[in-house]
């Protein structure tokens, strides 16, 4: 255990009506009590609460507070523990702090919280991800699947895996350090099924990164299209602040330009590119063809053209490229500018899903948006509901040794139907559990025994 | 000859399988030996059952075979029966196992030790180990009988008989096997010293006269053609029909009712004996207990020699009173009218946990004393006589003011034990499984003289002829590779026998060492059947033909060089050494659960420090952010074998004396 205590103020600056700082380690509760007056906290039972003044360095009250105490092992950090609840604001919090640093805790560095908790066996590896990720969630569907990975459904959900593993490699292991007892075998078949079925486990669990990545990162939304289309207009509209500049003079956005929005609890990510063209300026050519390596990356290019203008071929052949089935990205074909031509249909392309709209008008008239809101957030449908489901995998390492994870059972599997030896055989396995103990947790040789002295009789 | 009769460069205090391989180690290797033991003709001892080797068991065996020790050699003159275990699954997991005669093992092991030189023998019972004062350095042991015997280098294997304790029923009394007495009063001076210990328990089975078992209603267990020696030096085993066979036979829920009976005089289940036995080799009333729903348990009927008909019953070990034993074993198959020669029984004795010592078997806190065997928590004869050897070895380095030998994990079995034990300690008699090898498939008991003697011989260890067969097998090996590889065979050839053997024919000449690579063909039956077996075959010593040698490495080369990428990775930590006083406790970013426990094991190196319990990657990571700053260099691949630094002292160490004891 470490040997000294922590104190951090746990929530949010800015106004509000109460404020928590935490302190944890093993003085928690001395350090408040030296400069806690209504109560002997040292008396305190775990998990009550108290009401009194906390005092500065020279005896004077700062404020009334309430302070909780949880005792060592029964807290979040498995230390000792006393939230100190007083009001918010910016300078009672900072006091209060302040106040329990001069009596004896020292300052938390970022995460330690979260690093003690780990330690003390209080959570996971993956848990303790999820709490990264969850201070970290930029939307509310990115802190609901953060969420499910802190109760540990994830974990869970790995730990049956790993269990399944285990079980097959003990299996396996059994018929080699054991073939001189009279212990009976894992038939074939049964080895077989226990890894296909391992096998889609994984894979289904691999197949929600997608939906984990767009819920942690948002959906990349890119605003494509000739010159002075109304690129800029829409993502300030999108975004509800003037984040572009917008100018007649075509070829303004050189660079590109980020805004995020959060619709319908998803994050959004939009780019505002330069418009495409031909062009002898050096600098805006190179914004052109950053613009196209952004639409080839996107997850979504709403393509704007002018319909007082309309699509030249050029576009349209660049466009039936984006649709065809190769691609990555979902194409939108949007006519910008119907206050200007109210009377001009969107052009009709195969396979194009198209919208008519005024960027100018959508900036204070909600209802012009909400048709391709809609259409952005059906975009996302398929993942929110295999989120609200199933535990996503939201963590580009977890992804790693997921995959890894996987090419080692298809492999243990491909050698079952070459008939190859055990001894062989748990090459792969013990690869696929070294995986996943990478996330949940490591597993050694003495695991595989204990598993195998548990469940069969061995020694004759 | 040796000048003082008191005065010697090593002393090794206890004879059974880890005391004879390291006085015999020691000696070899040209130190003045002293092998101090209770009664010389129990010298190699079989405790338990008559057989050595098995799953595990035999790689080990070959092990000690293949660095120069005695264990093979001995397994090979005393064999009644041998068998490769195992020869259904991969190669890399075959077991050789032998039953051997118990009176011959142990005959053979004292002359072995007899004709050693350097060598010499005391029946005694050390009472004392002596040190300088301040308890830091030894420098002698005292024996019951008063005499003081003096060495720089002590290595301590008492087994199961430093306070042991034997239960049969409601019975105890002090013993180390039955019918010899216990020693007493060495833990009592360890814990002087300031070593911690604790307590074991294992037991085996009654021994029964075979003479009055009816084996007509039993399973024959005979001899295996296919067997192989144990010793590498050995060309040939006894024929298969002068072979001893084993006998199979099952209890049956009478016999379980009628030892159920007994369970309220169990020692076991009254809580007489409180310590920890292996939960791979349980009393037949554990077994009965834990694993109710199975109605019959194998039992494994071993003959005890040529000349005796004394049989061991493996997988009746118990400590049941001796009528419950004997009314149970009598409802056995077979055994109806049984005469039992001596009831099982349970040993309780001390081991001193394994964290104590360093990975060259040298205790951390006394310097030159060193364990090996039982006294560090094992079980089973090959796992002792492994840690003999190396303690044997370790303190005729020490002598020499050279590096201790380790063994790496990737390298033998003995280097998986012995990390096992010093990194993770046990709590349970600790027995070898191929398992615990996480890179068994490089770690066959075909190869150990090719991974090995090389290293025994420039010890000064592995005899001369040792070193030269192993050579010449390499050489056999490559060459008849070569020519593999530069014949091809025509479809007339081999045509006819790859049908027989059920895999696809050719259209056209293919080179030899393409189809032995198939898993269907076997490469000695293939080249006899293409006439081409004389002349492409360079025949190596040994029992196995150059081409079975081969055939394993081909067949299985894809999986044998990904284990060899994945020993690579490993050693990359392996040779980031950690200083000796390295202090963890200062070690803010790594786990407390890890501090305490690297503080305790003290690895080595960064490798080693990763199979610590409790340690985790992300701990091994900081680690070595630490080691990097400090500018500490990661040690070079191979190991430093300078034997021309060696032997400082003068002493004319150096030159291997592995006697030749003929064999076969």
């Amino acid at each position: 255990m470490p040997d000294d205590t922590i104190a951090a103020i746990a929530t949010a600056r800015g106004r509000a009506a109460l404020a928590v700082v935490r302190t944890s380690g093993p003085e928690a509760i001395d350090v408040v009590n030296r400069c806690f007056r209504g109560a002997d906290l040292d008396e305190a039972e775990s998990h009550t609460a108290h009401v009194g003044f906390v005092e500065n360095a020279e005896g004077d009250d700062i404020d009334q507070v309430v302070a909780t105490v949880f005792r060592a092992p029964n807290s979040a950090t498995g230390e000792n523990i006393v939230e100190v609840s007083c009001h918010g604001g910016d300078l009672a919090p900072k006091m209060v702090l302040q106040s329990l640093l001069d009596h004896g805790a020292r300052m938390a560095e970022p995460g330690e919280f979260t690093e003690r908790a780990f330690l003390n066996g209080k959570m996971d590896l993956a848990q303790a991800e999820a709490v990264a990720d969850l201070i970290h969630a930029t939307s509310t569907k990115a802190h609901e699947a953060s969420l499910t990975h802190l109760k540990g459904r994830y974990s869970d959900l790995l730990e049956d895996l790993r269990e399944e593993l285990l079980n097959l490699c003990s299996l396996v292991e059994l018929e080699i350090d054991f073939s001189d007892e009279d212990v009976e075998f894992a038939d074939r078949e049964r080895l077989e099924n226990l890894l296909d079925e391992t096998e889609e486990i994984l894979g289904d669990l691999l197949d929600t990164y997608p939906t984990g990545e767009k819920l942690k990162d948002g959906v990349r939304v890119v605003i494509g299209g000739r010159p002075n289309a109304g690129k800029s207009t829409l993502l300030n509209a999108l975004v509800g602040h003037d984040r572009a500049i917008v100018s007649e003079t075509p070829g303004t956005t050189r660079d590109e330009i980020e805004a995020e929005a959060e619709i319908e609890g998803v994050l959004f990510r939009f780019v505002d590119t330069a418009g495409l063209r031909d062009t002898a300026d050096e600098i805006e050519a190179e914004g052109v063809r950053r613009a196209t390596e952004s639409i080839e990356e996107a997850d979504v290019l709403l393509y704007l053209y002018d319909l007082t203008v309309g699509l030249d071929s050029e576009e349209i052949d660049f466009l039936d490229d984006l649709s065809g089935d190769d691609s990555t990205v979902q194409p939108f074909l949007l006519g910008n500018k119907a206050d200007a031509a109210p009377d001009h249909p969107v052009a009709e392309l195969d396979g194009l899903s198209a919208l008519k709209l005024s960027a100018l008008h959508a900036r204070d008239d909600a209802d012009e948006l909400q048709p391709l809101l809609d259409r952005l957030t059906d975009t996302v449908a398929e993942h929110l509901s295999r989120a609200e489901a199933s535990p996503v995998v939201m963590n580009q390492r977890h992804r790693q040794h997921l995959q890894d994870a996987l090419d080692a059972v298809r492999q243990a599997r491909e050698a079952l139907d070459m008939g190859v030896s055990g001894d062989m055989l748990t090459l792969d396995l013990r690869a696929a559990l070294q995986e996943l103990g990478a996330i949940t947790g490591e597993i050694t040789n003495e695991d595989v025994l204990d598993q195998i002295f548990s469940r069969f009789c061995i020694g004759k | 000859m040796h000048q003082d009769y008191f005065e010697y460069d090593v002393i090794v205090v206890g004879g059974g399988h880890s005391g004879s391989e390291a006085a015999a180690a020691a000696a070899n290797m040209g130190a003045d030996t002293l092998l101090i033991t209770l009664k010389l003709n129990q010298i190699g001892q079989m405790s338990c059952n008559p057989a050595i080797g098995g799953i595990g068991k035999g790689h080990i065996a070959r092990e000690i075979d293949a660095m120069g020790g005695l264990m093979g050699k001995v397994t090979d003159r005393a064999g009644l029966q041998f068998r490769m275990l195992n020869k259904s699954k991969g190669p890399a997991v075959w077991g050789p196992r032998a039953q051997c005669g118990r009176a011959e093992y142990a005959d053979c092991m004292r002359e072995e030790l007899e004709a050693t030189d350097n060598l010499s023998m005391r029946a005694d019972m050390v009472t004392e180990v002596l040190t300088t004062d301040d308890g830091e350095t030894v420098t002698g042991v005292r024996t019951n009988l008063g005499q003081t015997f003096r060495a720089p280098c002590v290595v301590l294997t008492t087994g199961t008989f430093s306070n042991g304790v034997i239960h049969v029923g409601e019975k105890n009394f002090g013993g180390g096997r039955m019918g010899e007495n216990a020693s007493h009063g060495i833990t009592g001076c360890l814990h002087d010293l300031g070593f911690e210990s604790g307590r074991l328990k294992t037991g085996t089975p009654p021994r029964v006269d075979g003479r009055s078992i009816d084996y007509s209603v039993m399973e024959k267990q005979p001899a295996d053609p296919d067997a192989t020696a144990f010793s590498f030096l050995t060309d040939d085993l006894p024929p298969v029909d002068r072979q001893l066979c084993c006998w199979l036979t099952d209890t049956t829920p009478e016999v379980h009712e009628t030892l159920r009976e007994g369970f309220d005089r169990s020692p076991m289940f009254t809580g007489r004996i409180q310590a920890k036995g292996p939960r791979y080799c349980p009393s037949i009333e554990d077994k009965i207990d834990r694993f109710s729903e199975k109605d019959a348990h194998q039992l494994f009927i071993e003959p005890e020699g040529y000349r005796v008909r004394e049989v061991y019953v493996n997988g009746f070990s118990t400590s049941l009173p001796e009528e419950v034993q004997f009314r149970a074993l009598r409802q056995v198959p077979g055994m109806e009218d049984a005469h039992m020669l001596r009831p099982g029984y349970a040993i309780e004795y001390d081991f001193f946990p394994p964290y104590q010592i360093q990975y060259s078997l040298e205790t951390k806190s006394v310097d030159g004393l060193f364990f090996a065997g039982q006294i560090n928590g094992t079980t089973g004869y090959e796992e002792a006589a492994a840690q003999g050897l190396m303690a044997g070895i370790n303190a005729v380095q020490k002598l020499r003011k050279a590096d201790p030998i380790v063994l790496k994990r990737s390298e033998a079995y003995i280097g998986v034990l012995i990390d096992d034990l010093v990194a993770k300690g046990t709590d349970e008699p600790y027995r070898m499984f191929t398992s615990r090898a996480e890179h068994r498939i490089l770690l066959r008991q075909d190869n150990a003289d090719l991974r090995l003697t090389e290293l025994g011989y420039k010890l000064g260890l592995a005899s001369q002829e040792r070193y030269e067969r192993m050579k010449e097998k390499e050489r056999a090996i490559d060459v008849t590779r070569e020519t593999l590889a530069d014949t091809t065979v025509t479809p007339e050839q081999v045509d006819d026998y790859l049908r027989s053997v059920g895999t696809s024919t050719l259209n056209q000449p293919r080179p030899a060492i393409e189809l032995c690579k198939r898993p269907e063909v076997d490469a000695e039956d293939l080249l006899r059947h293409a006439g081409i077996y004389d002349e492409t075959v360079t025949e190596a010593p040994g029992m196995l033909s150059a081409p079975r040698l081969i055939e394993i490495d081909l067949k299985y080369e894809g999986y044998i060089d990904r284990q060899q990428d994945m020993v690579e990775e490993m050693e990359e930590k392996e040779r980031w050494p950690i200083p000796d006083d390295f202090d963890y406790e200062s070690l803010e970013n790594i786990s407390i659960e890890a501090r305490e426990k690297l503080s305790k094991v003290e690895p080595d190196n960064l490798g080693q420090a990763s199979r610590v319990p409790g340690v985790r990657a992300s701990d091994i990571s900081v680690l070595m952010v630490l080691l990097k700053n400090e500018g500490v260099e990661p040690l070079p691949k191979e190991r430093d074998l300078d034997l021309d630094a060696m032997g400082g002292d003068g002493q004319s160490f150096g030159v291997s004396r592995e006697t030749a004891v003929e064999v076969g």
